[in-house]
């Protein structure tokens, strides 16, 4: 929108249409069908809970990286818009984290929620959840309890 | 811990300098969110990292005059340029005409949807109590003549018309007292290429051009007092706030700025302000003029103002002056340091640059987050003891005595030894300029993509949300402001609030500039090498004599922005002789510009090339401060490997990996590096920055980029994950994967390599390649091979005489 009083063209392409039907596209055809069944849906979580934000490579192993999924699913969630979007604020140093959630511009306030968590990986895992519900929620799947 | 709303940092603070000797005095200004009273101490900073797998943090109390209580003082940002024009009885006409040429950026809403609301063009208005006049953008996108009669009185008659975005406009408005006629006018002034990236085919033109005609019986403007403002109108005319010497240094004496409003984001050109209602004839010839070059007499008499944006441009565009060219000579002076010399409504892409077409470059564009100096009241102030240990200090600041995170802050200084004494033979070289250029970023906060980039989710701490409510103290240079333009200004003069022990930065699973440099400061002192500190500024003032003082120089972890003395200076040590450790990845990597009469500043132009947070606009490529190329140093023939035998390759904001020894280690000249070192022997797979010595940003040696013909190889990275991505500007064509492109687990160019070379006169560099070596060297006790080959390197510099 350029003015109040100014009604912009109702064209598609002022909605950024294309982007939102490609997204989708690929939403249905790469990542969705490994996530339509509770057991694939499981592996997914707990390969995420198990590396919530990757580790140090060692000697000997492969770097610790994610699945061809969860790798598609979670670049997705990672860019939800701002206003809305989940982040991690640190309470107490190295002992306690709280989720906030973002107010979409510089100047807002970011909403402290009342959750708790030990550790920065807990806090990164229980948001992946949050992200995962939303996402699932627009193609009709419930996330499992 | 306090409620969501107040759940921030309450105290924070600046330091009128970075970087002091003994004798010499640092002033400190504080603000205290709450106005609560704080206990301030300076304390030594030596470790800021409070991961609990590390030593800890470590400072140490120093006794000064400072140590007290003091009562707090809220002190607020005025943020947004403008342009400032004394108040003169000249200005508060009866009659009166304003044209310019203008190009909003934020005409109704800013990048992130927020609505704008009104912004002054040029004004001579008193918010409180609505006198005086002046053209405006409403709060629907339209522009409008203002005119406050006083006592409530306001007449506005606007166009009816929406402003784009990113397009030319010529705008004015007249007002004639006698008959009470007014007009008032938006038209497009569209080129091939004077919109940059906006369009240049407007269709219908009717979409967006009004021209109005008025009238109004309510006769002149109340007169007032208030400063005529370009960009900006009269919130309060007192600020108690001054500007005089540094960037203002053609001013005689220091000019009162006021506090403002109604600040207008975008280029303005060709402002002028005329005394009589001009006819449209008249007005064209003087949107035709930068000046009043054309102008006939007649004409000429009824100009009051005629702002020239081009007339000091020249080698630079540093200038904060304005000329005036009316008979008047009424000179105005920018406050916040909106940008010079960008391209103006007659942009034509024939110049690429100020210097060589100034008339096409007769725009400013203003801001309005810019912030070129907090100008906060002095809180207290220290003079540095005789015999002060040179090293990172810090002013502690702590709200009623409270140690916690949202009470306590640290302002951090740097204590050189006395002048021409140094106190060691190694010096370590703070990288003061990648600190500010990494101001305030508030990515975590504002930015899409950067959980793309770091591959978590950001952890905000209470200086982030602070930050992110004062709209970033004046951001850095890797944020954009409100209107989608790259920051490319960045002052220290108000809280760095990222540039803290203690603080975990967005980009690094940990820490990032000053307190990760500070890993390597422990280390020195756990070492016990006796160590001069000094900082980029002081080097950009003082030249290769100050590392000649030294027989080994170090750097940080990420001296990436540095201006071209900078560049010479290591140059020339290099040449005569000196020794160097060069302790990071992606150094030397932006052109970096200190304001030319101002070291407080600098400007930094991403360019279209290179691993950059923004990308510049068409035809604003060149700097402001030395009117000369900016960007990547790469593009201006000084690649990084020409002096440090390596070249940033990759990154990956996410946790590192190890290196493995090639065979030049084995080498006789080499070989005294790897002592106790063994040949299978994994070298850093541990430490407190992603756990890893090899991470963040990673550099290769490349021949064809200047690395020395007898540099040898004494290891390499392996191992990096697929968050770590080939720089751009090596990926000409941007394929699939491996050295195309790819990421860690498929590119072999993706790896940091230790690379040392003999320089002449028995001088030495030795490479790490990686920002996270130094976050290794605590690990263990500082028992560890990143630590003993640091050792080794230091100790074998120290020693007089040939290299082996």
């Amino acid at each position: 929108m350029v003015s109040k009083g100014y009604e912009p063209p109702k064209t598609a392409l002022q909605k950024d249409y294309s982007f939102t039907a490609v997204d989708d596209y690929d939403s249905r055809m790469y990542i969705l069908p490994d996530l339509l069944d509770q057991e694939s849906r499981e592996a997914i979580i707990s390969e995420h809970k198990a590396n919530p934000m990757y580790k140090g490579s060692r000697p000997g192993s492969p770097a610790p990286m994610y699945s061809e999924t969860l790798t598609k699913l979670i670049d997705k969630l990672r860019v939800v818009p701002q206003k809305g979007k989940h982040t991690i604020v640190e309470t107490i140093p190295w002992e306690e984290y709280t989720i906030g959630i973002l107010p979409g511009h510089r100047g807002g306030t970011v909403k402290l929620t009342e959750e708790k968590y030990n550790s920065r990986g807990e806090a990164e895992h229980n948001i992946f959840l949050k992200r995962l519900k939303a996402y699932l929620s627009q193609y009709g799947i419930e996330l499992d309890k | 811990m306090s409620s969501s709303q107040d759940f921030m940092l309450r105290i924070t603070g600046y330091s009128d300098r970075f970087s002091v000797r003994p004798g010499e005095t640092i002033n400190f200004h504080v603000h205290s969110e709450n106005e609560e009273s704080y206990q301030a101490d300076i304390v030594r900073l030596i470790h800021g990292d409070t991961n609990p797998d590390g030593p800890g943090f470590k400072e140490e109390l120093i006794h000064t005059s400072v140590s007290e209580m003091y009562p707090g003082k809220n002190q607020p940002i005025h943020a947004g340029s403008y342009i400032l024009v004394p108040h003169s009885n000249l200005f508060n006409v009866s009659s009166f005409t304003i044209s310019a040429y203008i190009y909003p950026t934020t005409p109704f809403i800013d990048v992130e949807g927020v609505n704008v609301g009104s912004q002054a063009i040029l004004s001579k208005w008193d918010i409180k109590k609505e006198t005086g006049y002046g053209i405006f953008i409403n709060d629907e996108g339209e522009l409008c003549l203002r005119i406050g009669h006083g006592s409530g009185k306001v007449e506005e008659f606007s166009t009816g018309k929406p402003l784009f975005r990113k397009m030319w406009y010529k705008v004015g408005a007249s007002f004639d007292a006698n008959s009470g006629n007014i007009k008032v006018f938006q038209r497009p002034f569209v080129t091939n290429t004077n919109g940059g990236h906006g369009m240049s085919m407007l269709n219908p033109i009717e979409d967006t051009m009004g021209i109005i005609e008025k009238s109004s019986y309510l006769g002149a403007p109340a007169q007032n007092d208030c400063p005529i403002l370009i960009a900006a109108s009269t919130y309060e005319k007192s600020s108690g706030r001054t500007i005089f010497g540094g960037h203002h240094k053609d001013l005689t004496e220091p000019i009162e700025i006021p506090i403002h409003a109604e600040k207008f984001n975008g280029k303005i050109e060709r402002p002028k302000l005329s005394n009589r209602s001009l006819s449209d004839s008249e007005i064209e010839l003087l949107l035709s003029c930068e000046g009043i070059e054309n102008v006939p007499n007649e004409l000429r008499s009824s100009i009051i103002g005629a702002w020239d944006f081009t007339s000091n441009i020249g080698e630079n565009a540093a200038s904060q002056t304005i000329i005036d060219k009316s008979l008047s000579l009424s000179h105005g002076q920018c406050v916040n340091m909106p940008i010079r010399g960008v391209p103006g409504h007659n942009w034509s892409s024939k110049y690429m640059s100020f210097v060589h077409g100034p008339h096409e470059y007769g725009a400013i564009h203003f801001h309005d987050e810019s912030v070129d100096d907090a100008r906060w009241e002095s809180s207290f102030s220290l003079k540095i003891p005789n015999g002060l240990k040179s090293g990172v200090y810090g002013a502690r600041l702590r709200v009623n005595r409270i140690a916690s995170p949202e009470t306590e802050d640290y302002i951090p200084f740097f204590v050189r030894p006395p002048k021409d004494k140094p106190t060691a033979r190694i010096a370590l070289i703070m990288s003061t300029f990648a600190y500010m250029a990494y101001a305030n970023d508030n990515l975590s906060v504002n930015s899409v993509i950067a959980q793309l980039l770091t591959g978590r989710v950001p952890l905000l701490q209470p200086e982030d949300l602070l930050l992110n409510k004062e709209r970033g103290y004046g951001l850095g240079t890797y944020t954009t402001y409100r209107d989608g333009w790259g920051v490319n200004i960045s002052s220290r003069l108000r809280p760095i609030l990222n540039m803290r022990p203690k603080y975990i930065h967005i980009l690094s699973p940990s820490l990032w500039q000053l307190n990760a440099d500070l890993h390597l400061v422990d280390w020195l002192e756990e070492m016990d090498y006796e160590v001069d500190f000094h900082t980029e500024e002081d080097l950009q003032v003082e030249g290769v004599e100050l590392l000649k003082q030294y027989d080994v120089v170090l750097t940080g972890h990420h001296p990436e922005y540095i201006s071209e003395e900078m560049m010479d200076y290591y140059h020339d040590y290099q040449m005569q002789g000196g020794r160097w450790l060069y302790l990071a990845a992606n150094g030397f990597y932006w052109i970096t510009v200190p304001h030319p009469d101002n070291p407080n500043i600098i400007e930094v132009r991403k360019g279209d090339n290179g691993t950059r947070a923004w990308t510049i606009n068409p035809g604003e490529y060149c700097n402001a401060f030395d009117g000369k190329h900016g960007g990547l140093w790469r593009v201006r023939g000084r690649a990084m490997s020409k002096l440090l035998g390596v070249s940033f390759t990759s990154f990956g904001l996410t946790y590192s990996s190890y290196y493995r020894r090639a065979p030049d280690s084995e080498l006789q000249e080499c070989s005294w590096i790897m002592e106790g070192i063994g040949l299978d022997e994994p070298i850093g797979d541990f430490g407190l920055i992603g756990d890893g010595a090899a991470g963040l940003e990673l550099d290769r040696y490349d021949l064809e980029l200047g690395t020395p013909h007898r540099a040898y190889l004494l290891a390499h990275s392996e191992g990096h994950n697929d968050m770590f991505v080939t720089v751009s500007e090596e990926s000409t064509f941007n394929a699939r994967g491996y050295i195309a492109a790819g990421t860690g687990e498929t590119n072999p160019k993706i790896r940091a390599d230790i690379v040392y070379y003999k320089t002449p006169n028995d001088g030495a560099v030795f490479s790490v390649g990686s920002m996270a070596w130094c976050g290794s060297l605590s690990h263990n006790n500082y028992e560890n091979n990143v630590s003993k080959i640091m050792k080794n390197v230091i100790d074998g510099f120290l020693r007089s005489g040939p290299l082996p």
